[in-house]
Formats: structure tokens, C-alpha cells, sequence
């Protein structure tokens, strides 16, 4: 413990330094601005600021890097809850609730939530970082294909299981997202599928384009095809701040969120796009009213918003202790590191205790200066909304077909975009719910790389996926998940609207 | 209706009237892009990222890197195949999807479509395992997988990637059978033979090395003409007597078919004293590759050398082109 | 009617794709090949689609008029034609450049879907598409194709 305490005060002495505290500052910065910017997300800016850091000195330079990585997830909900265009990909969850909130003239108070249920994860977070980062880190690695195989059906019965609406059709939305996954080249021997000779098609659709396009560009379609006049909102802005109610549903969502978030970022390919949906799935399960979830209900924002911003504190593990890059964000992180000639990895501690701690400590100060950063913002986006909307909607457009496009550099991107924005105009109109189409897209290319890759190793055996006791867990969970209802049937089961009777 | 969609045409026509590009006469006017065929964090992405600040100042002109990244690099390829030949637009990636990926699959391009700027970062396949495994080098790996024909699992960064084929071929040229599980990537790959998945794993060496260093994975073999300084004690294939496994993954530049001279021969003379920066140098060897310029007649020996090696090892393996 | 074409759009769509990933090769279930995936995606997206079929044929007409999707012909002609709009951004981007882009694009929300002013459309337009350049190009330094003006 003592260690602990020389190692923070040492860390905190060269973030605290003011050339990396000014450094912290502007990631935080950027972070917040690109986050709130659709499509823009980190991986693109991290690429374009690593020419300019390049000059700094190695500590201040990622200590900028990682300030913009998780500055990102602040900003990322800023549009989500405005405009119900996700900033981030892993802000998808916050359109739920936040836009529902916004409409009815409390953007402020989910705004504000935002801010804080980011600032308690994200410290909580460095704090997982700091307490136990090496033990986590081998654990992490220890998770072979089946466990996550299961993990990931876990996940998806979880969310599917209480998502709410209409179960067919949610199945519909969450089929179809499976199979868009399944375009590009198959994940195990690199065949080509679906891609009719085109190049663009090789990888698979993109997550930018499917989701910019899914959600904020049907918004507009569905705005602009509404009435001339074009009022989307109504309601006057009541109240910028969070109520002591708004803080006592809010919190206990924030604690929660934070863990689920932290463990799953650890997790190679779950990022921080699959914690928010499970953490808003398990709000909705333990709420007293999960009837209300949808309609503008504040734990449904605080809860995933914690949850994306705890699951980038986690994904720093894998890269600090082993050198791993469990997402494309940290590869970039990766590539600032190799460019100042560090190798992140097990020695980094050790070799380079400076760039360790000093990144790790500047992470408390960074996430306390998005919140100084955050908290004065509200209002201003608040107001945003009371630009009209004739003149805001082709400036959305724009910054979604930017989004789109700067993701990859390709401009077929933005083609996809707009097509992806009318079938989310289409979902909408005949309620078919897009979250499960998402969600189903993200996990279905992992699910079939490692059910794959589980058969290629066991020869085909399927006693694989239950041999390890983590698998086998996850597979009980999922057992009982799928015989609740059965369970609950006698008792008085919680009954959503908008679920028809079959 | 009409009118209005008239005056629009007419503002589209005026903004998209064709005005004359910079001359050649004093290259560069404006910046260069370099596109690069991996998303920003990948091999090939890195090796320049660490090499712009140096080759921007020795080249006297601002260079942007941009990444195109899809299709196993396909698209960055045939991007700047199409591209205008004026110098402005440059190639910056790994070798690979031009040599292997040409021999694995029919592509719309190839080694003859670009002008060969230089070469100067080489990395090279590793083959790793744990260290508690049962063999603890590559002639014990061997004799296991002997003794136990098809009971093995290696990881590779790719099914279409230079690692697998190495692996097949050192296989295929001892009469061995163990089945290859594909990751994607060298980081995937790399983390299976950590965590146990896979009993070991061929991907890129660069991505292996901090590992090796902290003596969480064994480097078996390494598939560079030499010994890597930083790790004595790794062989190389070459010296196991399997050096037609071996293929070259290189970074370079390359410019599209017809391209000025002048311009090439000033891009390639800024690469190669960027190449001999000690400090880039330095930089580039903790990340895992080998520094050296080779121009660009040499450049395009290599991807020529490397193709065919590919085109052997798949018929003896039995891979076909898809 | 209105709620029934969507599941047999769904049910097109699945045996398309289906077709196609049955001619990838399924393999078996202990070696599953690469359209093994897609198959048996394809078979449960049908399996559903005709499930909401038959729920809504049994269901009363009156559930139909709670149904919200109500299509009008101007609401079509305003959605596609932004479709339009933002399709023809993305090919103009590689052609004309950025901010050559960027002002057709906002000229045609304006003036075309919006049916502003001209002189109104095209100066909002202008002031939209400089912001925008200096906000991306400047600021965050994203690299766009570079146009025939040089930028």
C-alpha cells in the first residue's frame, strides 16, 4: 500500500507538472469537442494529432492522446440527448432516453447527469487502473474463444430479454443486424461474402455509417417529412439542473454502470459500445417502473453514460500491463506510444515508471477538468435547441456526412450512410426498434469469429464451449435469463407497453 | 420546380469548373498525401507515423498522411492506381497486400501498376509460444508436433497474411500437420499463444517483441535474412534450413504508373537519409523492425522476390487463388 | 396491407441472402463454413418475417389505423429527395473537393428542399460551408479530398 502511495505521488508530480497539465487539458479538450461532433470519433482524431504531438515529449504527447480518448465519451452525448444523433458509437444507448428528455424540455438535467455519471466512472475507473491493473490484464488474456462465445450470448439475452416493445419485431431488427455483420471478408478463412465485386463491401459495412445513418439521419427524414413548419420541440426548457429525485434515481444507475462498464472494456472486442446496452438492460430489469424506460427516464442516461466512460478506463488496461490493443482506439494509443519510440507492455512499468504513472494520474486530474469543462456547457446546448430547425437540419446532414466519411477517408461511406438513413426511416415508421439492430451488428461478427475459431481448436467438439467454468457460468446465467418469464408467469410479471399480446 | 432547379444545376456548374492544378516546376506546391492502406495503429500505419517528421523536413515539402484502410488494403491500392501521377498523391504501406495478396487473390492491380519509390523498414514473421510449453525451440516444436501429428493449434494473424503461409510452408516442407486457427491480426494472434488458446502462434515479430522482452512469450524463430541484435538468442529460418519460408514484409513508397522521374528520384533521395537518421533508426528498432534503404529498382526486386515465393509456398501448401 | 409488406420485404430479403450464403458453402455444424452463418441467419429472419405475417393476418383491421406509419406522397418526395442530396455529397467529395461539396450540398438543402430566398439560401449556404471548412479542415485538420481549387 505504501508502494501505492509513492508510486500516485510520483505520477501525480509529473502530470501535475504544468506543461502536462496544460497537455491534459487540451485531450479534454479536443476529446469533448470531436466527441460531440458525429462520426468524428476518437480513432480519426487520435490519427490526426499524433503528427502534431509528435515534437512534445513522450509523456505530455499521451497523456493528450488518452485525454482525447476519453474526453470523447463526454462529448458523445451531447448530441445523443439534443439531437438523437449518437456523437459516439457508444453513445447509441443515450439516444433512448436522453432525446425523450430533451423533447420534453429537460435536456439540461440529462445533459448535467451526463457530466457527472462520466466523472464518477471515469475516476472510478483510473481507480480500477490503479488498484489492480496487472491482475486484471492476465486475466483478460486468460479468456479464450468459448468463455466469450458465451459471454457474448449472455449479453445478448440480457438485452433482448429486457428491451422491451415488441419481441417479434425486435427480433426482426436484431436478425437483420446479424446478417449485415456477415458482410465482408467471413472472420476465419477470409472469404468474401456479399460484396457483389465491390472493394468498399470487403470489410463490411461500417459501424459510423450504419449508426449515423440508423439514427441521426432518420431523425432528420423524419422531422423534415413531419409538417413545413418543421417544431420538433415544444416544451419549454424546464430547469437546467438535475432535482434531488433526478440524483436519487440517477445514482445507484452510476454506481452499477461503472462496474459493468469497467469489467467489459477489459474484454477483447466488447469496447465500450456493448456496456451501455447492458447496463441500460439492468437498469430496466431492477427499476420499479422499467414500463417508463424509453419515455425520458434519467437512470437510463446516467446508467450507460457511466458505463461507456468506465469501459475506456478499462480498456487501458490490456495496453498498459501487456501492450494489447483491445480496440481501435487503443491501437492508435499503441502507435503514439511505438512513435516516441516507448514500447508499451509489461516492462513499461518499470522502464518508463514516468510515462506509467504520470498517464494514470493525469487521467483523475483529466476527467475532474471534464467536468469544470462540461458542467458551464449545459446551458449552451440547451439552447441549441431553440435554433430553428429549418436552419439547423442541413448543418446535421453535413456533419454526419463528414462523420461518415472521415472514419475511412471513402466516400462510398457516406452513400452507405444515406441508405442506412432510410431504412432507419422505414424501422421508425413501422416500429421496428433500432438498439437490437445495432447491438446485433457489433456482436455478431465476435460471435461468429469465436464460435469459429472455439470449433477450428476443439475439432468440432462442442464440449468446448462448456469446459471452462467461466463458459459454463455464463451459460447458466443465460439458462435462467431464458426461464424467467417461465418462473414469473404465476406471479405479477412486469408487463411493458407497447408489447402486444401474442 | 424548374427554375429554381436550374439556378441550382448553374451554382453547380460554376463551383465545379475546372481550374488548372499546380505545375510540376516547383514540387511540391502543396501538400502530399500519403495514403496508407491500414487504419491509423496498424504496421503500416506505425513505420510511417515514425518516420514523417524526419522525411518532411529532408523533403522540403509538407507531407499528409491519410488512411484508406479496407479490403486487406485493396482500397488504398487501387486509390492510388487511379490517382492522378503528379507526385501529390504516394503510396505508404507494407508490402504485403501487393506481393501476398496478388498471388492469394485476383486483384485489380499489380507489381507492375506503380513506380517503386524505396524501401526502409523490414520486419519479419515470429514464431512464439509460452515458455511452459514442452519444446524450447523451434527443432523441439518440430519433433513434438512429429510425434503428434494434427493434435497442435498455432494462431496466425490471417488467413490471406505472409505470417500463415511461412507456417504452412515450414509445415509442409518437414511433412508436419498442425491446424492454423486465424485471428485477425498479429495482436490477436499473439494474445492466443499468451493466454493458452493456441499452443503457438506465427504473426508479425514487431507486435511480439515487448512481450518476448518481459519473458511472457519464447521466440522460437524469426523469419529476417539475421539474427535481430535485440534478441541474439532467436534463429532465424535461414539458418534451419528454411529459408524458402521466408517472406519479406517491408515497408515502402510507391507512386502511381508514370509519375515524374524528378519527382521519384526526390522523394527517394529524402526517404534514404531519412533512413539514416540515427534517430529514426532507433525509434523504428523498439518497434520491431529492421532499418535499411533499398531504392527503388531494389524495392521492386523484393515484391517481385516475395510474390513468387508466395505463388510457390501456396501450391506446395495447396492453397488456391480465389 | 400496410403492415404486412414489411415482413414480406424481410422474407425477400432473407431468402435472397440466403441463396447466396447457401452457395458459400455451409459445411457442417462442427465445421461450420463461411456461409454457414448467413444461412442460418437467413432461415430465422424468414421464420420471424412469416411469423409477423401470420400474427397480423389473424389481427383485426382496427389495429392497422393505430399503426403509425402513415406514408404521404410530399413527405416521400421530401425524404428521397434528401437522400438525394446527401448521396450526391459523397460523390461530389472525391470530385470537386471539400468545400466545392459542401456548398452544393448546402445550396440544395436550402434552396431546393427548403425553398429559401436565393439570395438568402446561397449566402447561409456560404456561411455554413466556410464554417464548416474552417471548423474541419483548419481547426481539426481532417483531410479531405482536395478539389480543383486547391482545397
Amino acid at each position: 500500500m505504501g508502494d501505492l502511495f509513492a508510486n500516485l505521488y510520483f505520477g501525480f508530480s509529473v502530470s501535475l507538472a504544468p506543461h502536462n497539465l496544460l497537455a491534459c487539458f487540451m485531450g479534454v479538450f479536443v476529446g469533448t469537442a470531436i466527441g460531440v461532433l458525429p462520426g468524428l470519433g476518437p480513432v480519426a482524431t487520435m490519427s490526426l494529432l499524433l503528427p502534431i504531438t509528435i515534437k512534445m515529449e513522450p509523456t505530455a504527447a499521451i497523456i493528450i492522446m488518452a485525454g482525447v480518448f476519453y474526453g470523447a465519451m463526454y462529448g458523445g452525448s451531447t448530441t445523443s440527448i439534443l439531437l438523437n444523433l449518437p456523437g459516439e458509437a457508444s453513445s447509441v444507448v443515450t439516444t433512448l432516453d436522453g432525446y425523450q428528455m430533451a423533447r420534453q424540455g429537460r435536456a439540461g438535467p440529462a445533459l448535467a447527469i451526463c457530466a457527472w455519471g462520466s466523472f464518477i466512472a471515469g475516476t472510478l475507473g483510473v481507480l480500477g487502473i490503479t488498484l489492480m491493473a496487472p491482475a486484471l490484464a492476465e486475466m483478460a488474456v486468460k479468456i479464450g474463444p468459448p468463455e466469450l462465445v458465451a459471454l457474448l450470448c449472455l449479453s445478448f439475452l440480457l438485452v433482448v430479454q429486457f428491451s422491451g416493445g415488441s419481441r417479434p419485431r425486435a427480433a426482426a431488427s436484431a436478425l437483420l443486424g446479424f446478417l449485415l455483420s456477415t458482410i465482408g471478408l467471413d472472420p476465419v478463412e477470409s472469404t468474401p461474402r456479399y460484396d457483389f465485386g465491390t472493394f468498399t463491401l470487403m470489410d463490411g459495412v461500417g459501424f459510423a455509417p450504419l449508426v449515423i445513418g440508423l439514427f441521426g439521419i432518420s431523425e432528420v427524414l423524419i422531422n423534415l417529412e413531419k409538417s413545413e413548419k418543421m417544431e420538433v420541440f415544444k416544451g419549454r426548457i424546464k430547469g437546467l439542473w438535475p432535482t434531488r429525485q433526478d440524483w436519487r434515481d440517477s445514482a445507484p444507475a452510476i454506481g452499477r454502470g461503472s462496474v459493468v462498464g469497467f469489467f467489459m472494456g477489459i474484454l477483447p472486442g466488447m469496447g465500450t459500445i456493448v456496456p451501455p446496452f447492458l447496463s441500460y438492460s439492468l437498469e430496466r430489469r431492477i427499476s420499479r417502473r422499467p414500463e417508463k424506460f424509453g419515455t425520458g427516464v434519467i437512470e437510463g442516461v446516467a446508467g450507460p453514460e457511466a458505463a461507456n466512460n468506465s469501459a475506456t478506463a478499462g480498456s487501458m488496461i490490456p495496453l498498459l500491463t501487456l501492450g494489447i490493443a483491445p480496440s481501435a482506439a487503443v491501437a492508435v494509443l499503441t502507435a503514439a506510444f511505438l512513435t516516441h519510440g516507448v514500447q508499451p507492455g509489461p516492462l513499461l512499468i518499470t522502464e518508463h515508471p514516468a510515462i506509467f504513472w504520470g498517464v494514470v494520474t493525469s487521467m483523475y486530474t483529466g476527467n475532474a477538468l471534464l467536468l469544470l469543462l462540461n458542467l458551464p456547457l449545459v446551458g449552451m446546448w440547451a439552447r441549441l435547441l431553440t435554433v430553428p430547425y429549418r436552419y439547423l437540419w442541413p448543418m446535421i446532414l453535413l456533419f454526419c456526412g463528414i462523420g461518415a466519411y472521415s472514419v475511412s477517408n471513402n466516400p462510398v461511406d457516406v452513400l452507405l450512410m444515406a441508405a442506412f438513413g432510410l431504412l432507419g426511416y422505414m424501422m421508425r415508421k413501422l416500429n421496428y426498434p433500432g438498439a437490437p439492430l445495432v447491438l446485433a451488428f457489433v456482436l455478431g461478427r465476435l460471435f461468429e469469429e469465436k464460435v469459429r475459431q472455439s470449433l477450428v481448436i476443439s475439432r468440432g467438439s462442442y464440449e468446448t464451449f462448456i469446459a471452462h467454468p467461466l463458459a459454463l457460468l455464463a451459460w447458466i446465467a443465460s439458462a435462467i435469463l431464458l426461464l424467467y418469464p417461465f418462473f414469473m408467469r404465476g406471479r405479477s410479471a412486469p408487463h411493458f407497453p407497447g408489447e402486444e399480446e401474442e | 420546380m424548374p427554375r429554381r432547379s436550374l439556378l441550382f444545376l448553374f451554382v453547380v456548374a460554376l463551383v465545379c469548373l475546372p481550374i488548372q492544378s499546380a505545375h510540376s516546376a516547383n514540387y511540391p506546391g502543396y501538400p502530399v498525401q500519403f495514403i496508407i492502406s491500414f487504419p491509423p495503429g496498424g504496421p503500416g500505419d506505425t513505420t510511417i507515423r515514425i518516420i514523417h517528421p524526419a522525411l518532411q523536413k529532408n523533403f522540403g515539402g509538407a507531407i499528409q498522411l491519410v488512411n484508406k484502410p479496407g479490403a486487406g488494403g485493396a482500397i488504398a491500392y487501387t486509390y492510388v492506381k487511379k490517382a492522378k501521377p503528379d507526385g501529390y498523391t504516394i503510396l505508404s504501406t507494407m508490402s504485403a497486400p501487393l506481393t501476398v495478396g496478388t498471388a492469394l487473390r485476383t486483384l485489380p492491380f499489380g507489381l507492375d501498376d506503380y513506380e517503386y519509390i524505396g524501401a526502409y523498414a523490414f520486419g519479419a514473421t515470429g514464431i512464439v509460444s509460452k515458455p511452459d510449453m514442452r519444446w524450447k525451440n523451434l527443432d523441439g516444436l518440430l519433433a513434438y508436433i512429429k510425434k503428434n501429428p494434427g493434435k497442435l493449434n498455432y494462431g496466425t494473424s490471417g488467413a490471406p497474411t505472409a505470417p500463415y503461409l511461412t507456417m504452412a510452408a515450414i509445415l509442409a516442407m518437414q511433412g508436419l500437420k498442425a491446424t492454423p486457427v486465424h485471428y485477425k491480426g498479429s495482436g490477436p494472434a499473439r494474445n492466443a499463444a499468451l493466454g493458452g488458446h493456441v499452443d503457438f502462434s506465427a504473426g508479425g515479430f514487431g507486435a511480439m517483441q515487448a512481450l518476448i522482452r518481459a519473458g511472457k512469450l519464447v521466440g522460437l524463430a524469426i523469419t529476417d535474412n539475421a539474427r535481430d541484435p535485440k534478441f541474439p538468442k532467436i534463429p532465424t529460418l535461414k539458418e534451419k534450413g528454411l529459408g524458402r519460408a521466408s517472406i519479406g514484409l517491408w515497408a515502402g513508397l510507391w507512386a502511381p504508373k508514370g509519375t515524374p522521374k524528378a519527382v521519384l528520384d526526390k522523394l527517394s533521395a529524402a526517404l534514404q537519409k531519412t533512413a539514416g537518421d540515427p534517430a529514426v533508426v532507433k525509434k523504428l528498432n523498439k518497434a520491431g523492425f529492421r532499418v535499411e534503404f533499398v531504392d527503388g529498382a531494389g524495392a521492386k526486386k523484393l515484391a517481385r522476390q516475395d510474390h513468387e515465393t508466395s505463388k510457390e509456398i501456396m501450391k506446395a501448401v495447396g492453397i488456391k487463388k480465389k | 396491407m400496410r403492415r404486412f409488406a414489411p415482413p414480406a420485404a424481410l422474407l425477400a430479403v432473407s431468402i435472397l441472402m440466403g441463396w447466396f450464403a447457401h452457395r458459400l458453402g455451409l459445411g457442417s455444424i462442427n465445421r461450420p463454413e463461411p456461409g454457414f452463418f448467413p444461412f442460418w441467419i437467413c432461415v430465422g429472419l424468414a421464420a420471424t418475417s412469416i411469423f409477423l405475417m401470420t400474427r397480423d393476418l389473424r389481427q383485426s383491421p382496427e389495429d392497422e389505423a393505430t399503426s403509425q406509419a402513415v406514408f404521404t406522397l410530399a413527405g416521400y418526395r421530401r425524404v428521397l429527395s434528401v437522400m438525394a442530396g446527401t448521396a450526391l455529397f459523397g460523390l461530389l467529395l472525391e470530385v470537386s473537393g471539400f468545400l466545392a461539396a459542401t456548398f452544393i450540398f448546402m445550396a440544395f438543402c436550402w434552396l431546393v428542399i427548403d425553398r429559401q430566398s436565393l439570395l438568402r439560401g446561397l449566402l447561409i449556404s456560404a456561411v455554413a460551408s466556410a464554417a464548416a471548412f474552417v471548423l474541419f479542415v483548419k481547426l481539426l485538420n481532417v483531410h479531405f479530398p482536395r478539389g480543383l481549387l486547391g482545397f
